[in-house]
């Protein structure tokens, strides 16, 4: 199968399976989320290396978000 | 747009939505979540190329590969139309007469080494640009002008359009061809490019091809093939 169309299954299928999970858990953080969704980019974007029409913008911006969510949870720490 | 890309696009128009409504009127994280992950499968389903090497990629090394066969031409100083006969190893292959234009061969087994003999007739035997696209399963399970489209409009994007009238002879027009390689000895033997594929699909599924004639009218052009039965 084309890894480019496989990078797409495999990625939708994780975020299928991280919403019910986490929410079955309980969670109830955007933020907790989204650090998944962009850690299952990442992985899926590693073990496939897919082709890209571009330069690839939502890794930087998912990983800018991720940055930005792990900055508020420091200095959350770093507060209390 | 692609089929594929019309899918992200379709899938991005809705999950925004679905997220802000999510978010805002609903207060439900979850579905919130679901909704980002939907923009984020959205996003990379439109990030992906729908092929794996692009048509202008594929379309500039079948034109550097007319390059060289214009430097073997030039060597041999041929400018013979040659005839496109399939091989019984499924490739198609051009046969150029050396002296006098005897017809196609009849071939009944693959051409060794560079001048096919055969009834005291010396052939020069070149591997045209789309010897072997023509192998593909796209091309070789499927009629004459599925496979012309398949090969011309949507692997090499060389024309926008292309229409094929069968009278005796074969007329493919094609519209806006965006190919324009000039090697003069490659287009009076092999024909141009799109003629060469054109034949060498006619000779693949059809028998013995010739192109008989091309007319330009403009970005338009008009090849005429003549098959010359098996």
């Amino acid at each position: 199968m084309n890894k480019n169309l496989l990078f797409n299954l495999v990625l939708g299928a994780m975020i299928a399976a991280t919403v019910p999970s986490l929410a079955a858990l309980g969670e109830s953080r955007l933020d907790a989320y989204v650090s998944m969704f962009t850690l299952e980019y990442f992985v899926a974007l590693a073990v496939l290396r897919p082709r890209r029409r571009m330069r690839d913008v939502l890794a930087w911006i998912l990983l800018a978000i991720f940055f930005t969510i792990v900055g508020f949870r420091i200095m959350e720490i770093l507060a209390s | 747009m692609e089929k594929l890309h019309l899918f992200g696009a379709g899938l991005l128009s809705f999950s925004i939505p679905f997220t802000a409504v999510s978010l805002l009127i609903l207060e439900n994280i979850p579905l919130t979540a679901l909704g980002i992950g939907l923009i984020i499968l959205a996003a990379s389903i439109l990030l992906t190329p729908t092929r794996s090497v692009p048509p202008q990629a594929v379309r500039a090394m079948l034109e550097s590969s007319i390059l060289s066969l214009e430097e073997i031409l030039e060597e041999f100083e041929i400018s013979k139309r040659g005839y496109y006969v399939r091989a019984p190893d499924g490739r198609v292959y051009l046969y150029v007469p050396l002296r006098e234009d005897a017809g196609p061969p009849s071939c009944r087994e693959e051409p060794v080494g560079l001048v096919h003999r055969e009834s005291g007739v010396e052939y020069l035997v070149l591997v045209p640009p789309a010897a072997e696209l023509v192998k593909s399963p796209e091309v070789s399970g499927t009629g004459f002008e599925p496979a012309l489209t398949y090969v011309l409009i949507d692997l090499l994007e060389a024309a926008d359009s292309l229409e094929v009238v069968t009278d005796g002879f074969i007329t493919v027009k094609l519209r806006n061809v965006k190919s324009h390689v000039s090697a003069g000895r490659f287009k009076a033997v092999f024909g141009s490019l799109e003629a060469s594929i054109a034949a060498c699909i006619a000779a693949s599924l059809l028998g013995p091809t010739r192109v008989a004639e091309e007319l330009e009218e403009g970005d338009d052009k008009t090849i005429i093939l003549e098959v010359l039965g098996g």
